[in-house]
């Protein structure tokens, strides 16, 4: 962290701040395999929330129905203030995109766009989407971003010259310049060597001393620990446990919950 | 048809300013092939941007008569008569025979010409005396003529030619063991070639009349009395004579019983045209100064041809891909049909449809623009494959991308899949580019003269398949080389990352 920041208000910690996210009866099936089966839960604003489980607990599922890439079956959404419920609002391009615009998403294969340098990455949703002419301001805004996460000296290379830590370092950037008030990320340093993945979960780190609100799905369940405000344990569909993470990961109380995070100790 | 519609179509003829003006007042618009060659309408050796044949000279002799001026329209033979009903021009006039078969579709004037089928072998051949020595035998002749038919009365089998000149040259070459054609076509393509000899009698009676549009009583009346005076002063006769293609048969349709003149100075000089030996240095001069200037222009058309063809079929093609890949359900069954339609049958089918069927619909394209419509709408569905197959190489992370970060989806399919999807489509699209220059020899059979055509008349004239041949090729091969190098400077454009 530069030293700038040290001076800025640090986020108060409150014991159960106001959601950014609510989730109620979600449900979700993939050619009638069911992979959501009535997911509830509340995510903090202003947190580093995580979503840990097994693989095929519907972790990643439940992430892309935050912002649109997959319509749930039915059930209720809030995200960032805007409030989508199914069936009845599957579809609806205008909710997704206001959706959208308000958060920001991380792969876990980057998908920066090939054909274009690390700065026209940054700038292309801010002044197509958003329609952003202030290019003074716009180009300052992501030159500070890629000062963030360490890519200042990048903005003119292609993706394909960059290391995969820069390139996930760089997706960030590319969400976040468009000013979302959320973050998402969907397993952003499994395709990475452990090393490569600690610069990105650096970013985010940095990110969460800001006060952003971010979401996490993740199995690195160290980090989970070590950083994360809130825990959400999801299993076969079913958000299981949830809570702060100091007592979902200290005092599991859930017999599943226990069995995976010691399991994994 | 719809006002507004023919008014559109009339406002693209005018603006392609190629839409025949029909039977403009003072000129006689006729057509023929001039890869028909001698004697009746070929260009003239010693000056290849002339035409000349004794059809010219009847022509011309007629217009005179008429007090109209006689312009010459260029078509492929077969196109001849379908021309006629396009009303592109108001008479066709090139060796066509008089038959029960073409006079249901067409009026004919009276015969200006009447002739023979003649027998042809080779000199070594001594067992085919006449027609009936010709059971199992190798007979060829020409796609379309009587000589097809009297052979297919005898159970024959012909193989058909599209072209006089190598119908002769593959008798020569022991690929045919008989030829049989009218006896002027015969006399001046087959007689001069050193291996080729006459037998047997002349064989039935054909008469060539001038084809016009059925109905069209008073320009038949007017063709007929300029005939008969033409007949009765001679001048009919003089340039049979001129010629030397005046017989007996002729004599009697005309009753004009004189013995024919003794010398044919248009025979003469033909020939003479023929055997002169040229050296090499007047060769190369030949080929740079007069050939290598008309083969310019055809590739010219063919260029311009191409290049709009194809720019209609790229912006097509997208339209098609984007159709079926991103469309609603019933917009992707028509891309589909329309591509699976389009590529699943003949290019030369389409031409033939989009010219002479359509105006039978009410819709008269000009030929230029049925020339670009029909290869652009035929290329536009190998096109619509290639985007779609470049659109589909892209992988599905990136449009989810677009659309997280807040992009709609024609957003991200323009500034994120397409430019990407390009990098595929272009080397394929290249391909094809080079493809319809090659493909746009096609459309000579709706009145177009491109390059194969100028090559295919120029050969004719000058017997010369080879030479003038790799001329042409190497025509084709210049007119596509700059495309290449383009297309390879718009994929560094479009790698950017590759240039450090």
């Amino acid at each position: 962290m530069g030293p700038f920041l040290r001076y800025l208000p640090r986020p108060i910690q409150r014991p159960m701040p106001d959601s950014a996210v609510q989730v109620r009866g979600l449900t979700k099936a993939f050619r009638k395999k069911p992979v959501l089966c009535g997911v509830d839960l509340d995510l903090p604003a202003g947190a580093l929330s995580v979503l840990i489980g097994r693989s095929g607990a519907g972790k990643s599922t439940l992430l892309r129905c935050l912002n649109g890439l997959e319509t749930p079956d039915a059930g209720r959404l809030e995200v960032a203030g805007v409030r989508l419920h199914f069936p009845e609002d599957a579809d609806d391009e205008q909710k997704d995109q206001a959706i959208r615009s308000r958060t920001g998403m991380v792969f876990q294969q980057f998908h920066l766009f090939p054909h274009k340098t690390i700065l026209e990455n940054l700038l292309l949703a801010p002044q197509v989407a958003h329609g952003r002419s202030d290019t003074e301001r716009l180009l300052s805004e992501c030159g500070a971003l890629l000062e963030k996460v360490g890519l200042a000296f990048h903005a003119d290379h292609y993706p394909s010259q960059l290391s995969g830590g820069q390139q996930q370092r760089a997706a960030i950037a590319r969400a976040l310049a468009t000013r979302p008030s959320l973050m998402l990320y969907d397993e952003p340093t499994s395709a990475l060597d452990p090393q490569l993945g600690q610069e990105v979960l650096q970013v985010m780190v940095r990110l969460k001393r800001e006060g952003r609100t971010q979401v996490l799905v993740t199995h690195d369940l160290n980090f989970a620990r070590a950083y994360a405000d809130w825990a959400v344990f999801l299993e076969d569909g079913i958000a299981v446990e949830q809570g702060p993470a100091r007592r979902v990961f200290g005092r599991p109380r859930d017999a599943r919950t226990q069995a995976y995070v010691r399991g994994l100790k | 048809m719809k006002p507004r519609l023919r008014a559109l179509i009339a406002f693209f003829g005018a603006v392609c300013g190629l839409a025949a003006p029909l039977d403009a007042a003072g000129t006689l618009r006729w057509a023929g092939d001039a890869q028909g060659g001698a004697p009746f309408i070929y260009q003239d050796p010693a000056a290849p941007d002339r035409l000349i044949g004794a059809e010219v000279e009847l022509m011309a002799a007629l217009g005179k008569r008429l007090g109209l001026k006689p312009e010459f329209v260029q078509n492929e033979w077969e196109g001849l008569i379908p021309g006629l009903e396009r009303r592109d021009y108001a008479i066709a006039v090139n060796a066509i025979e008089i038959t029960p078969e073409r006079e249901r579709r067409v009026d004919f004037s009276l015969p200006y010409m009447v002739t023979y089928e003649q027998l042809a072998v080779r000199k070594d051949n001594v067992d085919i005396k006449g027609m009936a020595d010709l059971a199992g035998k190798r007979v060829g002749t020409y796609k379309g003529a009587l000589a097809q038919e009297l052979l297919e009365q005898r159970d024959l089998r012909p193989v058909l030619y599209e072209d006089i000149d190598p119908l002769y040259r593959d008798l020569g070459f022991g690929r045919l063991d008989a030829v049989l054609l009218d006896q002027p076509i015969a006399l001046y393509v087959g007689k001069p070639l050193p291996d080729v000899k006459f037998v047997g009698p002349p064989i039935g009676r054909l008469a060539y009349g001038i084809a016009l549009r059925k109905g069209d009583e008073a320009l038949k009346a007017r063709l007929d009395a300029a005939l008969v005076q033409l007949r009765k002063d001679g001048t009919l006769r003089a340039i049979w004579e001129r010629w030397g293609l005046w017989n007996p048969l002729m004599a009697a349709e005309f009753r004009d019983p004189r013995p024919a003149a003794a010398d044919a100075p248009a025979w003469d000089a033909y020939l003479a045209g023929r055997s002169d030996v040229e050296s090499w240095r007047q060769r190369l001069e030949r080929y740079a100064l007069e050939f290598t200037p008309m083969l310019a222009r055809g590739a010219l058309v063919t260029l311009a041809l191409s290049v709009s063809g194809m720019t209609l079929a790229v912006a097509l093609g997208l339209a098609l891909a984007l159709a079926r890949l991103y469309g609603a359900r019933p917009l992707r069954w028509v891309a589909v049909a329309y591509v699976e339609l389009i590529r699943g049958t003949p290019l030369l089918i389409q031409l033939f449809i989009l010219f002479y069927g359509l105006p039978h619909l009410g819709l008269k394209l000009a030929p230029w623009m049925a020339a670009v419509l029909g290869l652009g709408l035929n290329y536009a569905a190998y096109e619509a494959e290639n985007y779609r197959a470049g659109l589909l190489s892209v992988p599905s992370g990136q449009m989810e991308a677009a659309l997280a970060l807040g992009l709609s989806r024609r957003q991200a399919l323009r500034h994120v899949l397409l430019p990407q999807a390009m990098r595929t489509v272009l080397p394929p699209m290249t391909n094809d580019f080079i493809s319809i220059l090659k493909d746009s020899s096609l459309v000579s059979v709706i009145t177009m003269v491109e390059l194969t055509k100028v090559y295919g008349e120029l050969a004719s004239t000058y017997y010369d398949w080879l030479g003038l041949g790799f001329l042409t090729a190497g025509m084709y091969f210049l007119v596509g080389l700059p495309f290449v190098f383009l297309a390879r400077r718009l994929e560094k454009i479009l790698h950017p990352e590759r240039q450090n």
